[in-house]
């Protein structure tokens, strides 16, 4: 067994970002895995996808188009990238954690019997020739180091802990296409209903403003929503929000929404338990706004105010508009 | 027998016999509703009638209605001589002039009846002029046709008494009665047309009477009847003890109008729609859609419809809960007690809305969602607070208190609390405190990891199976170690600790916080300071309902305010009729809408007095009103909130100053 | 139909991370007993589901099922509350693990030894260690198809539906019966027992079983192995914007990450 699998995921034909972090880690992790990085590409209409991961620098790209492929079916996936693994035997699989992503992972995981780990801040090969990993554990209150002797290992890294790899290689690589033979499925899938999202989704966005329970109900989200498309951004939420129907679930952020680096990320009325910190950890710059002085998302934050975000966060707008409309002028 | 007194008999005989049959309707009702044991102690329940009803101690409350109901009363207490005589006389040679009929009972009756008379006008004057808010709501022709019938009777009384005159009676011992006549004479009305007049104007008494008696039943002066025994049978536990419910029943709580109790059932006919607790209820002031005096009668209509007893307003058929009363109404009670606290008859509002909360939490599991978290993190950890950063002894972990453990012994126990110890906010008024108690060098420990929420919460919305197996901890817990009493900041702990526990064998003497403070202060353990420039300035008050109405503790907290050298302003809902904060009957942990705030309008009335801090003696009102305080700043147009402090953090800044690190206001 | 439910019981998310205890010998987390576990919140979440199901179809009988160590039997029997048939309880020592396939293999033995289940509903991963592995392994074990992350969960005939949670919206999977299903919090709270169905839970004791009598022994598993436990450290410091009041605060933040530079102006709206 040998190489590096990255599973790159397309939506609706494009390429999502974040196989550049999965990249990452390759690269890093190559350095003791012998065999070279290949990225496999599992979907329909690919040509696009396709295009763009075969400059990204690696070694093979493989590619199974198929139109039972066009839905994100996780045992269809899983079977398309069992029989890339069946194929090419790699000797570790990286995959990112994505809805579809994690059920691959445990998937092939299961069925292979290999080693899982997810959620990693960090992996390296052990000098013997093992894996080691940092993952967080206990929804993000502690930190576990795993270690796991002998692979192939399937690994799931947490979003933006690894830096994205921007490099686009000048030579596009030719992608070796398979044709999809996966054995009888036994689930099947049927309508699927989008939710409109307004404006930019969370986690593309470089500046996220959120608000959890201290909003205390969706008429407070139309205010956040003015000051994201001041700054360029999107609205994100925690929890509490979305189970309370304040906001869609696309605007989570959190251990079971997203995880998402920004590099502004303002939390309203949230009091930073620890599955949603986990969400936000990462950004470059947080700014947390709540009534609550021992509020723990003040312990990860770069800036904070203690007060009441109705009188706060008008006047945060105010000033923002105020100096826009200045650059605006001096323009 | 003339054709006269023959009808007369027979209307008579008519008019009780219906009268009966509509009385015995009401009777039966009663008697099937279950009973409750309020037949004894009989001395303080006569006490209470004689000074409740005879003394109109609460009605008095409202000089203008208080006097003009003492005139009623009294007027009609004393006129019982008229109709006794109308009837009597009427009917047979029966006479009171034995024992004065002819002389002090005819100027009394005269007196009276004019007193009726003046107490009429000045009812309608109310009703019609000034008519206040507390009547929105009530049946206004009921009481027109009750007033309308009053005057009826006296007029009857007084013209007849007057044309007897006329008709060659004896004038002497009345007064108004000769003037009257005068007037009959006046206009030649004299001889046997004065004496037909007469007759005319006793079968008009006897009929206003007789048609009162038929009418009684179905309307809300029945009190005048129900009235006496409402008081009787009224609830002389302490106010914050409710009703252990047997668990093992079958039905719990009260989702069927037939499961109220007797004396609950009788409440809902004594009700004399005056509306004396909608106007100082605080959900129904925030808009909330509670209110006390409509319960009370949607109750009546409702158990009327279920027995097919008409007389009623429309609508009442359909379930008791979901029809007759919605489950909103049943949430928006914070149990301030106002409502009981107000009603002359003693009418019992507060275990009605508890009794249905404990069928919709206990039977129906629907519970609003806000309260049922914190419910359930009650159940799973001990406390409502569920997402706290803070475990039970982190508010303390620098000041090297003595935690007690089972078989230990201490003076006072401090009971923390959950909020005091789990709020970042309230967790600066139990570290106050605990520099007080160390000031004063008072022996004290606390329980630690052990105490757990009392339950309060649990009980005041209904679960009354949580509130138990919380009850059986703490005293398990408690009964394991030694102490004299229990100090406590906040007055739900004190009153469940103080009065509820007592029925699961925790028997404790439990004491406020501001009452061990004065004592302290009475003692010089702690100093005095009144009259010192301190600088603490003007200082509202806010009673809290569980420490002030429920416990009747109005003193402690304003005695340790004047000690701590503060001007303490009165807010004009003080004391007894202090308006609630809003965060009772499990109202903290709930969802409110953000145009019906309790704790809004307490805070804008709090904000009115001009003082610049506003004190509070239970970590729920702090909370509450810290929150209320900025909104109505906010609406008086962005101006500085009023500093809302504990009394322990105003005393503890007054007296330990700067070194204490106390907030400063 | 049977349905069985796995629950695991857990430490209780909320519990502050003051309380937590990292035991770097036996690579555990620990809570002091003042800090009593629960059944792990998406599990519940399994049981809301099946008592759904049961509903629209009266004849489903409802099992929960969890395997572990050191059950809470008041914590565990709320599954008797608020409407299961039956508990049982798979206590051994060598179940207080963070390897999921021992436990699965746990499980997946239990329900081949009560003869079998219709449909086996687990939450979509545990608050302690959230792998959310178990329920593909027992899949594996149990040959079942297998469903995740649904916010609802319905019947029909043989046919079992769910509403999948996408990350912009949801998708609708099939699979015959029987099968394995996990669920998502978006299918709502489990709902509050009686007290009557309390007192009659209480009453009850939940059945137990051991590994040896399901023969459930669990060979080498790939699990990695717990090398390290620690709580995380951040090295963020808070800046406060102090001022007198929230609109000064908001504004004086404004200026603040403008000069940082942390704020990038769009002329938005």
């Amino acid at each position: 067994m040998q190489g590096i699998l990255i599973v790159a995921e397309a939506d609706g034909g494009e390429l999502r970002p974040e196989f550049r972090e999965l990249l990452t880690a390759a690269k890093g992790l190559s350095r003791s895995i012998g065999g070279g990085i290949a990225i496999a590409l599992i979907g329909e209409n690919l040509d696009a996808a396709a295009r763009e991961a075969a400059s990204a620098g690696v070694d093979n790209l493989h590619v199974v188009e198929d139109k039972r492929l066009d839905a994100p079916w996780p045992e269809a996936h899983a079977a398309a990238l069992k029989q890339l693994c069946n194929q090419l035997a790699p000797k570790l699989v990286l995959l990112s954690r994505t809805v579809l992503g994690s059920e691959m992972a445990a998937r092939v995981a299961v069925e292979y019997n290999w080693p899982l780990v997810q959620d990693v801040t960090e992996v390296e090969v052990t000098p013997d020739g093992g894996l080691q990993a940092i993952r967080l554990v206990s929804g993000g209150a502690v930190t576990a180091t795993v270690r796991s002797a002998v692979g192939p290992w399937v690994v799931v890294p947490r979003p933006r802990a690894f830096a994205p790899t921007e490099t686009n290689a000048a030579t596009a690589i030719e992608p070796t296409r398979h044709a999809f033979a996966p054995p009888a499925l036994a689930t099947s899938c049927g309508a699927r209903t989008r939710v409109e999202v307004e404006g930019l989704s969370v986690d593309r966005a470089k500046t996220v403003v959120a608000g959890g329970g201290g909003l205390g109900g969706p008429q407070a989200f139309a205010l956040l929503r003015e000051v994201a498309d001041l700054l360029g951004g999107a609205v994100g939420a925690s929890r509490v929000a979305v189970d309370s129907g304040w906001v869609p679930q696309a605007h989570q952020v959190g251990l079971t929404g997203k995880t998402i680096a920004p590099d502004l990320y303002i939390a309203v009325g949230i009091s930073g338990a620890i599955q949603h910190l986990v969400g936000c950890s990462s950004s470059q710059v947080i700014v947390a706004i709540n009534n609550d002085a021992s509020a723990p998302i003040f312990r990860i934050a770069n800036y904070g105010i203690v007060g009441d975000w109705k009188e706060i966060v008008p006047a945060f707008r105010d000033t923002l508009v105020a100096h826009s409309s200045q650059a605006g002028r001096a323009a | 027998m003339s054709t006269e007194l023959g009808l007369r008999l027979v209307v008579v005989v008519a008019a009780f016999v219906w009268g009966a049959v509509r009385f015995k309707r009401l009777a039966r009702l009663l008697l099937a509703a279950p009973a409750e044991p309020r037949l004894k102690p009989f001395a303080p329940r006569a006490w209470g009638i004689v000074v409740n009803i005879l003394g109109h101690a609460r009605l008095l409350r409202k000089p203008y209605s208080g006097l003009l109901h003492a005139m009623m009363f009294f007027g009609f207490l004393f006129l019982l001589t008229a109709i006794l005589q109308v009837f009597g006389e009427g009917l047979s040679p029966f006479t009171l002039n034995a024992i004065g009929g002819a002389t002090w009972i005819a100027l009394g009756q005269d007196i009276f009846g004019a007193l009726l008379l003046i107490a009429v006008v000045m009812a309608g004057y109310q009703r019609l002029v000034w008519a206040p808010s507390r009547f929105v709501g009530s049946n206004k022709a009921d009481a027109a046709i009750i007033l309308g019938l009053v005057t009826a009777v006296v007029v009857g009384m007084l013209m007849q008494n007057a044309f007897h005159i006329a008709a060659g009676g004896d004038p002497e011992w009345r007064p108004l009665s000769s003037l009257i006549e005068v007037g009959l004479t006046s206009i030649g009305v004299t001889g046997a047309a004065a004496a037909a007049g007469a007759t005319v104007f006793a079968w008009m008494h006897m009929f206003a009477v007789l048609a009162f008696l038929i009418y009684l039943p179905g309307s809300k002066h029945l009190h005048v009847i129900v009235g006496i025994p409402n008081v009787y049978f009224r609830d002389l536990n302490p106010a914050g003890r409710l009703v252990t419910p047997d668990l093992e029943q079958p039905k719990l709580g009260l989702s069927d109008i037939a499961q109220l109790g007797r004396k609950q059932t009788l409440d809902l006919f004594a009700c004399t729609e005056c509306g004396r607790c909608q106007e100082l209820c605080p959900a129904y002031a925030a808009d909330k859609p509670l209110n006390p005096k409509l319960l009370i009668m949607d109750l009546r209509d409702h158990l009327l419809e279920a027995r097919g007893i008409g007389g009623h307003r429309e609508g009442f058929s359909g379930p008791l809960i979901g029809g007759a009363i919605q489950e909103e109404t049943i949430w928006a009670c914070t149990t301030c007690r106002a409502c009981m606290e107000a009603c002359p008859l003693f009418i019992e509002h507060v275990p009605k809305i508890i009794d249905m909360r404990r069928h919709l939490s206990m039977e129906a599991g629907r519970i609003p969602d806000g309260i049922s978290g914190a419910i359930l993190s009650i159940e799973q950890r001990g406390h409502p607070w569920a997402g706290t950063p803070f475990s039970r002894l982190d508010w303390c972990k620098d000041l090297d208190l003595r935690v007690l453990a089972p078989g230990e012994s201490t003076d006072v126990l401090l009971w923390v609390g959950c909020t005091a110890a789990l709020d970042s906010r309230a967790q600066k008024v139990v570290r106050a405190l605990v520099r007080l108690l160390r000031a004063a060098r008072i022996d004290f420990a606390i329980l630690g990891e052990d105490e757990k929420c009392t339950g309060d919460a649990a009980r005041r919305t209904g679960n009354d199976y949580l509130f138990q197996l919380q009850a059986a901890s703490n005293i398990e817990t408690l009964n394991a170690r030694v102490f004299k009493r229990i100090v406590t900041i906040c007055p739900h702990c004190m009153n469940t600790l103080k009065n509820e526990y007592s029925d699961f064998g925790g028997d404790y003497e439990v004491v406020h916080h501001t009452q061990l403070l004065t004592e302290l202060m009475e003692n010089g353990s702690l100093p005095h300071m009144q009259d010192c420039n301190t600088g603490a300035g003007a200082v509202a008050f806010h009673d809290p309902c569980y420490l002030g109405r429920y416990n009747g503790e109005f003193d402690a907290p304003r005695s340790v305010l004047v000690g701590a050298g503060t001007d303490v302003v009165e807010m004009e809902r003080s004391h007894g009729r202090s308006f609630c904060c809003g965060g009772g009957g499990g109202r903290a942990f709930a969802i409110e809408p953000p145009e019906q705030r309790v704790n809004v309008i307490r805070a804008t009335q709090a904000r009115a007095t001009g003082a610049s801090v506003l004190a509070t003696a239970c970590p729920f009102c702090l909370l509450m009103l810290e929150d209320g305080s900025k909104a109505a700043a906010r609406a008086d147009n962005g101006k500085t909130p009023q500093h809302v402090r504990d009394i322990a953090e105003i005393l503890d800044s007054a007296l330990l100053g700067a070194e204490s690190g106390a907030a400063k206001p | 139909m049977r349905v069985v439910v796995c629950l695991k019981q857990v430490i209780d998310p909320l519990t502050p991370a003051t309380s937590l205890a990292l035991d770097n010998r036996d690579m555990k987390i620990r809570v002091g007993v003042s800090s009593p576990p629960v059944i792990n919140g998406f599990d519940e979440q399994g049981l809301e589901a099946a008592l759904r199901l049961r509903e629209t179809n009266k004849d489903i009988e409802i099992i929960g099922l969890a395997a572990g160590d050191r059950f809470n039997n008041d914590v565990m029997k709320r599954a008797l509350a608020v409407g299961a048939d039956q508990l049982l309880l798979i206590q051994d020592p060598s179940l207080d693990t963070w390897n999921p396939y021992p436990i699965a293999n746990a499980l997946a033995s239990a329900i081949r030894h009560i003869g079998g289940a219709d449909l086996v509903i687990c939450g979509r991963q545990g608050s302690d260690w959230d792998n959310g592995l178990t329920p593909f392994i027992v899949g594996h074990l149990l040959e079942m198809p297998i469903l995740t992350l649904a916010k609802r969960v319905s019947q029909n005939g043989t046919q079992l539906e769910i509403e999948r949670v996408l990350a912009d919206g949801s998708m609708v999977m099939t699979a015959n019966l029987p099968a394995v299903v996990t669920v998502t919090s978006e299918l709502g709270t489990l709902r509050m027992p009686s007290v009557a169905a309390r007192l009659a839970a209480a009453r009850k004791q939940p059945r137990q079983l051991t590994l040896q009598e399901l023969g459930a022994v669990t060979s080498a598993t790939p699990t990695p192995v717990v090398a390290d436990l620690a709580v995380p450290v951040t090295s963020r410091s808070c800046t406060f914007i102090e001022a007198p009041d929230g609109p000064t605060a908001g504004a004086r933040l404004a200026e603040a990450l403008m000069q940082a530079g942390a704020v990038r102006l769009c002329g938005g709206v």
